[in-house]
């Protein structure tokens, strides 16, 4: 073959010959050549070459005039881009790819991206993109816009805001002003949340709806994000990834995973679908679909007997030698054995807790615990050598003998029933797999069992979590030993300077999950889908009828933060507010919430609302005023990844950027918002009511004044002046406020950043539990392991233990695992899994035709190949899925990945894609798990901690070929 | 036979199949002029039909007797998938989002389906493909007008867009079907290894862009090139379909990575092979077997030692180390056509035989 060959005409097919005759010679610009063979000396390169070269050049434009961004979309990756334009367009965009490596031996992060950050170029530009102040002209979702001008918008919405808050009968409560997940970001993100605060206007935690939040590491940990930065994941022995597919959801660091594999380490993925991180595992364990905490009740099951786990680490950094009370299943506290004198000592007394001490044969009070004077956990200072296993008497404070036991024994006799031959049945995984997957997580010197974020959007994911996390503390990972790796969170300080006002107004947060159920009128949903028997399964056998009035109770107790401004010691439950007028930012929320009942009740409820993106997004539609948004390559802004990597990335707009539209940053944005609310409250008619009386928990003063709202938001006030606050106003002086003021970023600047490639470092400050050293991967815990530094729980220690009453209700006071709230039919045998997605980062992206391109173009499904054989349905056939909450239509792609008894499809889908603007989630029921209902006990009373999550997966669902 | 060639190496253990090397090939060439439909650079699901839709199927390349093959041209409805659009514009009218034309078939239309049973014996993996540069290329051959050619200095395989007229024999010949029509101007265009960028020091959109770190770039007679490495001096990367004749430059290490099969009962079959190895001999040739036991060999060395220079240069520590685009050899070659002096823009990949220290440039990127 070496030697060349001639092509033979007549071996061409008759196919090719009828189209060559078609095609004639109309456009052969030179005249005949002859070339005999194009493989060397070829005499007619240039033409072609220079065509190329050209365009290339007119895509790359001049380096100098190059921009930087990010995609700040809650992917939470983050990469650093280098965004390419061509007279202040912009053409395309590069990965910057020029992180510094920290260690030789240990991958670089780069060249960090992914699908979707790639071509943000291509969207930018889209024609769904919204361009102008628009205001509604006809009925809500039907297309009838006006297009305004920013001084009519401005001031129409100043006059909503000024009208609900000076009204006696709703002022703040009734106002929302709220940032969705697209805009994440250090800087920009700051203005509405500043415009939120300083109004006293609701908000809602984001992780909590999305169910986002690691609610069952909170539990464990007292800290629901920890974990590594993802280049550790190269260094250890055993990888678990748990309900998570980091080659799908975690693009930019799934090399690590791989790489780490190259290096010796064993990786385990355990999903009920076969994916594209399983095809390359060592191990993939294919998990019933929502059964993950009773698996990992059975690997603590399997720890246990094998007795695995590691007694010296438990003793000293766990609950699991602390005393409990037989009878009652309540810890043993100083107040059961001690009088107390007053109340604040009563208060210490009940945060203190107690160990049988080995050495002298006797209760002994631990320290480290959160009532304990001595803030450390060495208890061998104490001569304390606390006992795991036994059963003893005591005597208390009021002479009453009582049995008491340990934690471990509790958790010993709640894991009896998860053998590996029992839980089978349920979780479908042989027992062989559950011992191989105990001893790869227990025996190895580093593992790390990275949670997935589907494993929250399980009724009993709480469960899941905390189960996992009590796998590590039993097996000692943490620190340089791995452990679990949620999502890690570098700290950053002093942003507080951009969204807050030293304390003198705080922000109205609203429980997110509690919040969107209540908003979209959750309950009837609820009470129509789940039956009694389906609550008594997931809720250790409470009837529906309890649960539903336990859960009115706690309803009740949080309408408009009741209960938790009357009560002293903290919060004690979930707060919730219905507004009627908000301003919303980059959160398409009819997208995302739950059920078929949710538009209607939200747009019932809200009389008027604003809505602030860059496209036309499911929420846009709907939206009273529209406002244009600049997109990531058109602004100035920051952004750290939570922490799967050390670094901070700048947008910095292109040379001469020509404008989108009439779009502006947040900051301008909102700072235009507040000049125009100043100028109404100024008006005569209104001035005397400007002042908007508050509680002093979110305005110290006792009221918002708002005839000076421009000038406080902008820190143009002669307070904010004295107390040489910085400018704000536009995403810029956001910029260079948050590198001034954040102390994890010195001593970068703006320029440096650039110099750099549109990144900075972090500085030592940024890490919270561990060092963040210069030539290691980060992992969270160490000054714990190392230090004896108390965990930020109730003990101190990581916990395995929960006496809440609600908690002993359920069966978990201590580990245990309940199957799903979701029914078990036969008529509707099929899960639901709409896990993360490939193709966008939720809704962001999903419209994208580059991308669309490369799926099916409209919304496609998973379905087994042989439950489509069985049920007639081809590959690209529509299919209806069904059950008695609604119905939505999808185009089948038949899979051998797919397991039998469920369906798979990325989320993320804006119901407008599908046919009959019927989304996916009018299938999907919603419910509140009392378990993270459950409130004001030790650190878990409401916050950012301690919140709760909107489920996804608990629909049961059935499907057909359609006929449409 | 060109001076120097240019090649690729991927690394199907790698690829996450994340289509970032896609999209970024598509905003380099190929979202305007005619090319939309077209992917120079594709990833396909394997088992699968692939795209074109059954490529392999469609003819092209060289018989065993160096003849070329006859070849059929894909058709842009059913296997190449027309490029739809949308209704952006009434989705503020309230309207649903809908393709103006249904789709039918497209580059990733079989994603992650796979074959075989669920759970026990199912299996995928992903492969990368862009056009071969082959040393013997089928579209060469097969063009009327000989208005194909390797370039001198690389290898890169071009269609003279002067002198082509459209005829399509090229993509006939083809028989990767990486050879695309365009109808605006009637002409045959296809990947042209991003030569703008490499001839300026950037890898190729592909390579440099991929997220997964698969593909490793540079000359094959350099010896400290990876792609030299893996190629030549360890012999783990080989070319597709080697049986159709046209000696890619384009190499692969195959995917030797996937979990055990299961049995009836759910448990474990120990050292058995999800990816049955005869598909992976179709693909890759017989060598594979040889291949995929170094592989697993190193590993194994790897775990217990923790060495293994195979392994060290498919983890690749450093991005800017997988490529070597030996800039001072074009500054040559541009000199000595009396082309003006290519300066490169930038200056990390440069690195190559004719390019053995770059302390002339300042060196871009800082790491301050």
């Amino acid at each position: 073959m070496e030697k060349m060959k001639r092509r033979d005409f007549l071996k061409l097919s008759g196919m090719t010959a009828t189209l060559v005759a078609s095609q004639g010679s109309l456009f052969a610009k030179t005249d005949v050549q002859s070339f005999e063979n194009g493989k060397e000396g070829y005499g007619n390169t240039s033409y072609t070459e220079n065509m190329y070269r050209n365009e290339f050049s007119f895509t790359y434009g001049k380096k100098e005039e190059h921009g930087f961004a990010y995609h700040c979309v809650n992917c939470q990756g983050n990469c650093a881009w280098e965004v390419w334009s061509h007279n202040g367009v912009v053409t395309r965009e590069n990965q910057s790819a020029r992180y510094p490596s920290i260690n030789p031996n240990i991958p670089d992060f780069n060249p960090r991206g992914c699908n979707k950050g790639v071509q943000h170029s291509q969207v930018m530009y889209e024609k769904d993109r919204i361009l102008y102040p628009m205001e509604r002209v006809g009925e809500r979702g039907e297309g009838k816009w006006k297009r305004i001008s920013w001084e009519e918008a401005g001031t129409k919405i100043a006059e909503k805001i000024f009208e609900v808050l000076s009204d006696p009968e709703r002022g703040p409560d009734k106002l929302m002003v709220h940032a969705g997940t697209g805009l994440l970001t250090e800087g920009r993100r700051g203005a509405p949340l500043r415009f939120s605060t300083q109004l006293g206007a609701n908000r809602i935690y984001p992780s909590s709806y999305l169910g986002d939040m690691f609610s069952g590491a909170a539990v464990a940990y007292g800290e629901g994000n920890l974990g590594c930065t993802y280049d550790f994941l190269y260094t250890v022995d055993t990888a678990v990834f748990w309900g998570g597919n980091p080659s799908v959801s975690r693009i930019p660091d799934a090399h690590f995973v791989w790489e780490g594999k190259y290096n010796g380490a064993k990786v385990i993925i355990i999903t009920p679908e076969y994916n594209a991180s399983a095809k390359s595992a060592d191990l993939w364990i294919p998990v019933k679909s929502g059964t993950d905490n009773i698996l990992a009740m059975s690997v603590i099951h399997t720890i246990i007997k094998k007795k695995t786990y590691k007694p010296e680490f438990m003793k000293i950094y766990t609950d699991l030698p602390f005393l409990v009370d037989v009878e009652t299943k309540r810890l043993l506290r100083r107040s059961d054995m001690e009088h107390t004198s007053d109340e604040e000592e009563h208060e210490k007394f009940e945060e203190q807790f107690y160990a049988w001490n080995k050495k002298t044969n006797s209760p002994v009070l631990m320290p480290g615990t959160e009532g304990s004077e001595h803030e450390t956990l060495r208890i061998s200072d104490f001569g304390i050598d606390p006992e795991l296993e036994g059963e003893w008497t005591i005597t208390d404070v009021h002479g009453k003998t009582r049995r008491v036991t340990t934690v471990f024994e509790m958790l010993k006799k709640n894991a009896e029933p998860f053998s590996p031959e029992a839980t089978q049945k349920i979780t479908g995984v042989h027992p062989s797999l559950v011992e191989t997957l105990a001893d790869d997580i227990a025996l190895p010197k580093v593992v790390s069992v990275t949670t997935g974020f589907s494993l929250n959007k399980y009724f009993n994911g709480i469960l899941t979590i905390w189960n996992i996390a009590s796998i590590m503390g039993l097996t000692g990972r943490m620190g340089p030993y791995g452990g679990l790796n949620t999502e890690n969170e570098f700290q950053l300080s002093g942003l507080g300077a951009l969204s807050g006002f030293s304390g003198k107004y705080a922000p109205r947060f609203g429980s997110g999950f509690v919040g969107e159920f209540v908003f979209g009128d959750g309950k009837s949903t609820f009470k129509e889908y789940f039956s009694d028997e389906d609550v008594r399964r997931a809720q250790n056998g409470m009837s529906k009828k309890e649960y539903l009035e336990i859960l009115d109770e706690l309803l009740a107790q949080g309408e408009n933060n009741k209960a938790n401004l009357e009560s002293e010691h903290g919060n004690v439950v979930k707060p919730w507010w219905l507004p009627d007028t908000a301003i919303i930012v980059a959160d398409s929320k009819f997208r995302r919430n739950k059920g078929s009942k949710y538009r209607e009740a939200f747009l019932k409820q809200m009389k008027f609302f604003a809505y602030v993106d860059y496209r036309m997004s499911e929420a846009a539609v709907y939206a009273d005023i529209l406002l244009p948004a600049k997109s990531h390559y058109e602004v100035y802004d920051l952004r750290t990844s939570p922490g799967y990597h050390r670094f901070t990335n700048l947008a910095k707009p292109v040379a001469n950027m020509k404008p989108v539209g009439e779009a502006k940053d947040e900051w301008e944005m909102f700072a235009f918002l507040a000049k125009k609310l100043q100028e109404v409250a100024n008006r005569p008619e209104n001035i005397e009511k400007a002042k908007i009386p508050d509680h002093t928990r979110y305005a110290k003063p006792g009221y918002h004044d708002l005839t000076i709202f421009y000038d406080e938001y902008t820190n143009t006030d002669e307070e904010s002046e004295d107390a040489g606050e910085v400018l704000l106003g536009t995403d810029k002086l956001a910029v260079e406020a948050a590198l001034e003021k954040c102390k994890q970023y010195a001593p970068w600047t703006m320029e440096k950043m650039y110099e750099a490639g549109g990144f900075l470092q972090l500085n030592e400050k940024a890490a919270k539990s561990s060092p963040l050293y210069p030539d290691k991967p980060f992992n969270s815990n160490e000054d714990h392991l190392f230090k004896f530094k108390r965990l930020e729980t109730l003990s101190g220690r990581q916990t395995f233990y929960v006496d809440h009453p609600l908690w002993i209700r359920m069966g978990a006071h201590t580990n245990t695992g309940m199957e799903g709230i979701r029914p078990k039919s036969l008529d509707y045998p099929f899960a639901l899994m709409t896990p993360h997605a490939r193709w966008s980062i939720h809704s962001n992206y999903k419209a994208s035709r580059t991308l669309q391109r490369l799926q099916r173009g409209v919304p496609y499904i998973q379905v087994n190949r042989v439950v489509a054989k069985q049920k007639g349905i081809k590959d690209g056939d529509t299919i209806r899925v069904y059950n008695v909450l609604g119905e939505f239509y999808a185009m089948a792609k038949v899979s051998s990945s797919c397991p039998p008894d469920g369906l798979v499809m990325e989320h993320g889908w804006e119901p407008y894609m599908y046919k009959f603007n019927k989304g996916h989630n009018e299938v999907v029921p919603t419910a509140l798990n009392l378990l993270e209902m459950a409130d004001g006990w030790g650190h878990l009373k409401f916050g950012g901690l301690w919140d709760g999550n909107q489920y996804a997966y608990d629909g049961a669902v059935n499907f057909e070929k359609a006929n449409v | 036979m060109s001076k120097r060639q240019l090649a690729m190496v991927m690394d199907l253990n790698k690829c996450i199949g994340c289509q970032t090397c896609t999209v970024a090939c598509k905003t380099q060439w190929t979202n305007r002029n005619g090319r939309e439909y077209m992917y120079w650079n594709n990833v396909e699901t394997y088992p699968g039909a692939g795209y074109p839709k059954n490529w392999q199927e469609l003819g092209g390349g060289f018989d065993e007797s160096g003849e070329l093959k006859e070849g059929i041209i894909p058709n842009l409805e059913a296997d190449y998938g027309v490029p739809w659009d949308y209704n952006y514009e009434s989705l503020a009218l309230g309207e649903t989002m809908t393709p103006n034309v249904e789709p039918t078939w497209g580059p990733n239309w079989d994603e992650d389906q796979g074959a075989g049973n669920f759970p026990s014996d199912n299996y995928f993996f992903y492969i990368p493909r862009i056009c071969n540069h082959c040393s013997n290329p089928g579209c060469l051959s097969a063009c009327p007008r000989d208005a194909i050619f390797k370039r001198d200095q690389d290898g890169v395989v071009l269609v003279d867009l002067d002198r082509c007229q459209g005829y399509r024999y090229c993509i006939a010949g083809c028989p990767y079907k990486k050879v695309y029509f365009n109808p605006k101007i009637s002409k045959s265009e296809k990947c042209i290894l991003c030569f703008p960028r490499v001839e300026k020091g950037l890898p190729p959109a592909c390579a440099q862009q991929c997220v997964g770190r698969i593909r490793f770039v540079g000359f094959l007679d350099d010896p400290e090139s990876q792609v030299h490495k893996l190629v030549h001096k360890y012999k783990v990367a080989l070319p597709l379909r080697p049986d159709y004749g046209t000696q890619p430059n384009v190499y692969y290490i195959p995917p030797t990575e996937a979990p055990p099969k299961f049995d009836a009962d759910g448990k474990v079959i120990e050292g058995s092979d999800r990816i049955p190895m005869e598909e992976l001999e179709k693909l890759f040739g017989p060598e594979v077997h040889r291949v995929v036991k170094t592989i697993r060999e190193e590993r194994e060395k790897r775990r217990k030692t923790g060495k293994s220079e195979i392994l060290d240069i498919l983890i690749a520590y450093q991005h800017s180390e997988m490529f070597r685009l030996d800039n001072n050899y074009y500054q040559e070659v541009a000199k000595s056509k009396g082309l003006d002096a290519v300066t490169p823009v930038d200056t990390r990949y440069i690195k190559g035989a004719h390019t053995k220290t770059i302390s002339h440039f300042s060196v871009a990127g800082g790491h301050h």
